[in-house]
């Protein structure tokens, strides 16, 4: 039986880092990687799951961490936004993002690119269609999505070594 | 698109915080996090209009991780305002910290600052209150009503008392011209009442501060805040301590679209929390409370136009009701907006305004993009169409006969804000607009689909504008409209700016970036924006009314000439020439036509610095004294299904005149941002409340939609046109541009509707099931029509 008082402990990995944490039973993943883990690149703007500012990829899985109970989590491994870009710098969806201005007040960025990018690891040569499916469920106050549809679809084509 | 002559305008740059926010590394201020920091929740009425007959707190004070509770009782007895766009004289005080008379569901009761956000939840739970409940009025017509409760029993406008009469708070009656005459001369005169619905901002990030407490006894408040000096005035006032004891820190903003200039209640309170407490104190509201703290105010609007035959205006009266929920965060201002607004649309000789600003049980409203002018093009943009049908004119050639031209004067907040139009698009926009959506072949052309002839096809436009700030010639009593900036020169050839505009997500900071290397010439990376405080940087107004760029700009271009005027005369020492011999490109000094001989900026600046010569700095200030109007023109074909009342916007053209273009990225993203906004409006975006109990029906994302991808058009039939203008009073010819591309959307998509369809729906939004009721309606009186027409022939035939 699960307590909603008692600590759980859970292990799961964040951008290849190996944690190991104790969670409350209504604790979720969003709380533990903004609170916990300092995490704050993923955004909580409903924490109801009906914005998508707050995904992150779980498993290979684009999520919406303000809803995944961080019990869930344990033996996940999870990518944020911290972990997107790597050393040899952004990751074509972010280097498009900034390039082509999809990223306006940049709230809801992070839940784009992480959603866009569960796309694009698994299929990378989505239809117009597929990145629309994609990012479906995040709510972007700004752009009106034009700028970044069209930023997933030019890193899509940059990740496939299509010269643009 | 316009010719460029410039170095770094008109292209397309990457805004300067982009990859911050693309690596989620920018704080916003909801990340912050400081040591010993408390949690603060607030207990909310679940009433729309009660009196706090008796509170019990000491329950809240015993759960484990409580440090203070509060209530009515504790807060200081100043009767208080939330913006600062206005002048002292004409806002409205009428409200405390925490109230006994609560007036909404989801006003403030009492405040918890816990260790623990679940302590201070838990805590909140503990608090025992009794409640007198009283009759609530949820719309402006029950408040209006004679028998209607009194919302507010006091209210200050300045620091004189408003007699509050009922619940109106405000009234407007101006007329210009003879509006009597102007009807009696009229050839055809139309009076519609239109109405708008109660759309919230839906910004993403949700209203949040932290205020941290200094060793030298002042506060540091780090805020979702249009305008740091704004809310410095506002937590000062309401806890009745000098500004000089807060300062405000400039944060990034993940929207807004206005809910930030007013304080929220949340900052005052956390600020009152962390001086008793001497912790630091955080809030953030939950997004059902963002539901229940701002929205743009839903208004009736009744329009009655008198024309020539020929289409001239010759007169224009509109009356306003406007419901501001439950406290004037924006005083009477919108009333006074929305109304005046309608005056700016056309020429027209003889114009009247009347209207009256009204409290209801429901959440504040605020600002929404557009500031009251999405209700007045609503209104007016709807009527035009209905115009030129029943004068026989085509709906463009009805606006174009009728549209201000430069030398025209132009009410830019209602009557009290005057200025000339210098520059105008509007020719341009209206005929690029009209062949790109191809007005000519399809607006008799409804059937795209054979073998669906329930799909019907159509378009509609309609324009308008925003104003850029609020700038008059003569300086008015009506609204705050001034801008500094502190510009210098570092060591390493970099310029650093500081000033105290907000940077909503529009990209404004790096717009002043771009405007600084234009006019120095310096390279775009060579400018940095300090986020800077209200200790640091010189006063600004809040950053509202599309003034980011163009009223906040002009210091910022300001202050980069006397900087450049400093580095040429530098130079001019150093090549032993004069200083106009000199000139500044690519941060590289040099004599005219000797590029190759040049010294480094940084050069220039480290002898000056070093030289004894002085400082390359400047403080400039600028009262703008204008106020521009962007205007702009939408063009949208829309689908409508008339088996379901669907209705899909599938192509669309927006235009702008936005003067120069300062970034082109940001100047697209506006466009279609705005559009997006004005879709939602137009067709789904409504906060519903129980008309018996103010109970929210729809605070939350899932219940209050918010357009998706999947309802925009595809990119490609998205087409954008930017009118080549110059607005010789702007920084180097710039306009604003951020509200006016929202303003018109709706009526042109009920101009398409119409067109489709044959269908109007007056009051927003033009949801599926008020269409589909609208179709049937019409078709069943075709078919009675057909019936009827059968029986005579029947009749006829026997």
């Amino acid at each position: 039986m699960i307590l909603m008082s008692q600590k759980y402990k859970v292990n799961f990995t964040v951008n290849g880092d190996q944690y190991e944490r104790y969670v409350e039973a209504g604790e979720t993943l969003a709380s533990v990687l903004r609170v916990e883990l300092g995490l704050t690149g993923t955004k909580v703007g409903c924490d109801r799951g009906d914005c998508g500012a707050c995904t992150v990829i779980m498993n290979g899985k684009a999520v919406k961490s303000c809803i995944i109970p961080a019990l869930k989590a344990d033996g996940a491994e999870i990518q944020t936004i911290e972990g997107v870009a790597d050393e040899n710098g952004l990751h074509p969806i972010q280097q498009e993002f900034v390039e082509l201005a999809a990223v306006q007040c940049g709230y809801c960025t992070p839940g784009l690119i992480m959603a866009s990018k569960a796309l694009l690891d698994e299929n990378k040569n989505p239809t117009e269609e597929e990145v629309r499916e994609a990012i479906g469920g995040n709510i972007c106050r700004c752009t009106g999505y034009e700028k970044p549809v069209q930023a997933i679809l030019k890193a899509a084509k940059k990740l496939n070594g299509e010269c643009l | 698109m316009p010719v460029n002559k410039y170095d770094v305008l008109g292209k397309r740059l990457d805004k300067i915080e982009a990859r911050q926010k693309a690596t989620g590394k920018l704080k916003f201020t909801g990340d912050l996090k400081f040591p010993g920091m408390l949690h603060c929740k607030i207990l909310r009425s679940p009433h729309a209009h009660a009196i706090v007959k008796s509170i019990d707190t000491s329950e809240a004070f015993k759960v484990d991780g409580v440090v203070d509770v509060i209530t009515y009782e504790d807060v200081p007895k100043i009767l208080s305002m939330h913006q600062f766009l206005h002048v002292p004289e004409v806002m409205y005080y009428d409200s405390y910290l925490l109230e006994k008379h609560v007036r909404h569901v989801g006003d403030r009761v009492a405040a918890v600052a816990a260790t623990t956000e679940e302590a201070a939840k838990e805590a909140l739970k503990k608090i025992k209150v009794e409640y007198e409940i009283l009759p609530a009025a949820i719309t402006a017509e029950d408040a209006l009503k004679p028998d209607a409760a009194q919302i507010h029993e006091e209210a200050k406008r300045g620091d004189k008392p408003v007699e509050l009469k009922g619940n109106v708070l405000d009234t407007c009656d101006v007329t210009i011209g003879d509006v009597d005459k102007g009807f009696a001369d009229a050839d055809y005169v139309i009076e519609r009442t239109y109405r708008t619905s109660k759309p919230n901002n839906g910004q993403l990030e949700r209203t949040a501060v932290v205020c941290v407490p200094r060793d030298d006894g002042r506060l540091d408040v780090y805020a979702t805040s249009q305008g740091i000096h704004a809310m410095r005035m506002n937590i000062s006032h309401s806890l009745g301590i000098p500004a000089s004891k807060l300062n405000c820190h400039r944060m990034y903003l993940g929207g807004t679209f206005g809910a930030h200039i007013h304080t929220g209640f949340i900052e005052n309170i956390c600020a009152f929390l962390a001086l008793r407490t001497g912790r630091p104190v955080r809030g953030e509201k939950t997004r059902e409370e963002m539901f229940l703290s701002c929205g743009r105010h839903p208004m009736i609007v009744k329009v009655k136009a008198g024309f020539t035959k020929d289409g001239k205006l010759l007169a224009l009266h509109s009356d306003v009701t406007d419901d501001t929920g439950s406290y004037a965060f924006s005083g009477s201002s919108k009333m006074a907006l929305t109304a005046g607004f309608t005056l700016s649309m056309y020429k027209c000789p003889n114009l009247r305004i009347t209207g009256r600003s009204v409290y209801t049980n429901t959440p504040p409203l605020t600002a929404m993009r557009g500031a009251g002018n999405p209700q007045a093009h609503w209104a007016v943009e709807n009527m035009m169409e209905e115009a030129a049908e029943d004068l026989g004119i085509d709906p463009i050639e009805l606006r174009r006969m009728n549209l201000l031209q430069v030398g025209d004067r132009f009410f830019g907040q209602g009557p009290q804000v005057i200025s000339t139009i210098r520059s105008s698009g509007n020719d341009q926009l209206l005929e690029k607009g009209k062949k790109l959506i191809g007005w000519d072949e399809k607006r008799n052309n409804h059937i795209p689909y054979p073998d669906k002839p329930w799909i019907r096809r159509g378009v509609g436009m309609a324009r308008g504008f925003h104003t850029s700030g609020c700038g008059s010639e003569k300086p008015n009593a009506f609204i705050i409209d001034h801008s500094c900036a502190t510009l210098k020169m570092n060591e390493d050839g970099t310029a650093q700016l500081m000033n105290a505009a907000a940077d909503l997500g529009a990209g404004t900071l790096s717009a002043h970036a771009s405007l600084v290397a234009e006019v120095i010439g310096l390279k775009y990376e060579d400018v940095i924006v300090n986020l800077g405080d209200s200790d640091s940087a010189p006063f600004d107004g809040p950053t509202h009314a599309s003034r980011g760029l163009y009223g906040a700009g002009q210091p910022v271009v300001k202050a980069a000439e006397e900087v450049k005027q400093i580095l040429l005369e530098w130079a001019a020492r150093m090549f032993q020439c004069g200083p106009e011999d000199v000139e500044i490109k690519e941060s590289k000094v040099f004599k005219h036509n000797e590029p190759e001989n040049y010294i480094p900026v940084a050069d220039v600046v480290r002898k000056g610095h070093f030289s004894g010569w002085g400082a390359a700095a400047s403080t400039a200030s600028v009262r703008p004294k204008a106020c521009p109007p962007h205007f702009i023109a939408i063009f949208v074909e829309v689908e409508v299904n008339t088996l379901t009342g669907q209705v899909k916007v599938v192509n669309a053209v927006s235009g702008v005149d936005t003067g120069t273009v300062v970034n082109l990225n940001n100047v697209e993203g506006q466009m279609v941002g705005g559009l997006h906004m004005g879709m939602g409006y137009a067709l789904i975006e409504d906060t519903i409340f129980d008309r018996k109990t103010g109970e929210p029906k729809n605070a939350s994302f899932a219940g209050f939609h918010i357009l998706t991808v999947k309802d925009m058009p595809d990119p490609d039939n998205i087409d954008l046109v930017i009118a080549d203008t110059f607005e010789p009073t702007g920084p180097l010819g710039a306009k604003g541009i951020g509200e006016g591309v929202t303003n018109p959307v709706a009526p042109a998509v009920a101009n398409a509707i119409y067109n489709a369809v044959g269908v109007r729906i007056n009051d927003l939004p033009m949801t599926q099931e008020k269409l589909l009721a609208k179709i049937k309606e019409v078709e069943a009186k075709m078919d009675d029509l057909a019936m009827t027409q059968k029986n005579v022939k029947e009749t006829v035939r026997e």
